[in-house]
């Protein structure tokens, strides 16, 4: 339960603790910047911010004990060099690409149309991730692709577009 | 409670639209369940937003269903392909997959389904007999009893949480400062909002969710290597042998009660129930030395007591408003969705409801039990759909699925953002369940703590005057400080070195 008994290395504490720090100061620079939080009008009621301020602090505090750590066991253990940093950002390649695609697709259904935009991602992605499973021919690829493409498309407008009548595209 | 029980039985067993509900979310949880990378959580998530349109009665009887029978659903997977679906069935695998290493995977599937229903029938029951006496006790509880309640929820939910109890409790914060975006409700003003519209009306549930528990997973599928279609065993018949069942009805028993019990903890969930429950059949069992090489006990007596969890998790949450796990997380999201808050005012004020849930779970097990004999077949054969078609459906769920409950493309943007946030988290060993915890719980704390400052003029005493908010105080503040003494041991000791 304890942070080292699960072995954190003293990277994955600095990347965690930079992680949250960011988080706390993004909430404390709009904290900060919002003047209504703080007039002191309420009466009896502690007010919006106490919360924020309780919360925001906690996380400061936990960010940058994890970033302390990170850093007091990289003192203790400077010979433990790994590519922590390459290997973090090399695996996320692929997810980050995904996420960028995801969010193109969204900003195109309204353009092109949600079947048509949906049919090109998922035939798109489909084809990638396929390769990338490694011992598919393409020519045993495709056939799957566009079942799986007509399936899925298929069901997701049949249940959300015509059943609910969500408006999308 | 009885009297409500079966007037909703009757109205919803004469009702072929809410049974059709109910067989279709059995349906869809048993196969969500038993895909592998789908978890329960997950197929709850990406299918909440379909809930949105119905009355909250047609909702929880669907999404009852679909919870009960991903249970059962995240057991296939373990017996046959060694993938446990849900993390109830982490210990199912070991006696499961033997089994079916042994040819036995009909007889493992029969085991593991007439366990199930027994589990949750048990389970059932002890919900019903426990919650209205815990909601009755909760009647007394007031502003300060709820905050500190709520904060211990929070903490146990993140020293449960698998990995770092520390980053858990971060995560939990993260998840209140997001349940804080938008105009604050006593005030009206507005915070974290960035001098943005879209972020006024604050983040909602679903986006957050399917974000975290959908898109995310999606993601750490494509980073954890595609892969092909699978190969699964050949079943035979699936009738049950009476006999042999018999034969395992103290085991069953035993881990119903057990996973009942442990299920109704908060957050103590279901992959701690199936552990003891293993543990205990070993040492009953005269054949505990060969557990692992497919002993009937083995999966028995856990997969009861994951079943039977289903209704104890269900004790926290219908009384005092605190999930139990993540899958009564995104339940407690629903019926916040629909208007409907749980704790002990949910049972003196709807009663119908309370009655509704217990109809709906109890009508989902049988469902199971039919749907599992006639249809298992089917669902192996969909086990084998490549990841690589499964993965970008889920992705395009996740988004209809956000876009649906307001028709907000912002509602898709979250989503994507919290996918990529939960991504990250994963990454870097930080849990994400209590970050979705945080954020249902966040407006409960911050109503009751100011609440509760309000009634005693500003005094944090209140909060130690009063023996249950004390008692709640002294065991989060020891779940927060334990695992913080621990490491700074271990990390003397480390610098001694």
């Amino acid at each position: 339960m304890s942070e080292n008994s699960s072995g954190f290395g003293p990277k994955n504490q600095f990347a965690a603790g930079l992680f949250l720090m960011v988080w706390s100061v993004i909430g404390w620079l709009s904290l900060i910047g919002s003047p209504a939080l703080w007039v002191n009008e309420y009466g009896v009621d502690p007010g919006p911010s106490l919360l924020p301020i309780i919360s925001l602090t906690i996380l400061s505090l936990g960010a940058l004990a994890l970033i302390g750590t990170g850093a007091l066991q990289t003192l203790v253990q400077q010979h433990a060099r790994t590519r922590y940093w390459a290997m973090l950002i090399k695996g996320s390649l692929m997810p980050g690409l995904f996420a960028i695609s995801l969010i193109v697709y969204i900003t195109l259904i309204d353009v092109v149309g949600f079947i048509p935009m949906s049919a090109i991602f998922s035939i798109t992605w489909m084809y990638i991730l396929g390769v990338k499973s490694g011992n598919r021919t393409y020519s045993s690829l495709l056939p799957l692709v566009a079942i799986g493409t007509f399936i899925g498309v298929g069901l997701i407008y049949f249940v959300f577009l015509y059943l609910i009548g969500v408006p999308i595209g | 409670m009885i009297t409500e029980f079966f007037s909703i039985a009757s109205a919803v067993a004469t009702d072929p639209y809410l049974l059709g509900l109910s067989a279709l979310g059995t349906i869809l949880g048993i196969l969500m369940g038993c895909l592998p990378g789908i978890s329960s959580t997950m197929a709850l998530a990406i299918l909440l937003p379909v809930t949105y349109a119905m009355s909250p009665l047609a909702a929880m009887v669907f999404l009852m269903a679909v919870f009960s029978a991903s249970v059962f659903g995240g057991s296939i997977s373990a017996i046959l392909i060694n993938i446990p679906g849900t993390p109830g069935a982490i210990v199912t695998q070991l006696e499961g997959y033997a089994m079916t290493k042994d040819g036995r995977a009909s007889e493992a599937l029969t085991y593991s389904l007439f366990s199930s229903t027994i589990g949750g029938i048990v389970g059932l029951i002890i919900l019903m007999l426990v919650a209205p006496l815990v909601a009755k006790a909760a009647m007394q509880f007031r502003s300060p009893e709820f905050a500190m309640t709520t904060v211990f929820g929070l903490t146990m939910l993140a020293y449960s949480t698998p990995g770092s109890t520390f980053r858990g409790i971060l995560s939990g914060v993260i998840g209140l400062l997001c349940g804080m975006v938008g105009f604050d409700l006593v005030t009206d003003v507005p915070r974290f909002d960035f001098g943005t519209s879209a972020l006024q009306s604050g983040i909602g549930l679903v986006p957050l969710t399917v974000g975290l528990f959908g898109l995310a997973e999606v993601f750490r599928g494509i980073e954890g290597g595609v892969k092909g279609a699978r190969k699964t065993p050949k079943l035979g018949t699936l009738v049950p042998s009476f006999e042999k069942v018999r034969r395992l009805w103290k085991t069953i028993l035993r881990g119903s009660a057990l996973g009942a019990i442990i299920g109704a903890i908060p957050a103590a969930g279901s992959a701690i129930a199936v552990a003891v429950s293993y543990a205990q059949e070993q040492r009953f069992s005269k054949r505990g030395n060969k557990f692992g090489t497919g002993v009937p006990e083995g999966l028995a007596g856990p997969e009861a007591a994951n079943n039977a969890c289903v209704g104890g998790a269900l004790v926290p949450l219908m009384t005092l408003g605190i999930p139990g796990d993540t899958m009564t997380a995104v339940l407690m999201g629903a019926l916040l969705i629909h208007g409907l808050r749980p704790g002990p005012m949910l049972f003196a004020e709807r009663p119908d409801f309370v009655a509704s849930v217990y109809v709906a779970l109890f009508l989902a097990l049988l469902l199971t039990v039919v749907f599992g004999f006639l249809l298992v077949r089917h669902f192996v054969r969909l086990m084998r759909t490549p990841d690589h078609i499964l993965l970008v459906i889920i992705a395009m769920l996740c988004v209809v699925g956000s876009f649906a409950i307001r028709n907000n493309i912002t509602d898709v943007y979250i989503m994507i953002a919290f996918g990529v946030i939960g991504y990250v988290m994963n990454r870097l060993d930080i849990p994400v369940a209590p970050l979705a915890f945080g954020l249902i719980l966040g407006p409960i704390l911050e109503e009751n703590l100011r609440r509760s400052l309000i009634i005693s003029d500003g005094s944090w005493l209140v909060f130690i005057e009063r023996p249950i908010a004390l008692t709640m105080l002294v065991l989060s503040v020891s779940a927060l400080v334990f695992p913080l003494l621990q490491r700074a041991k271990i990390l003397a000791s480390n610098l001694k070195r």
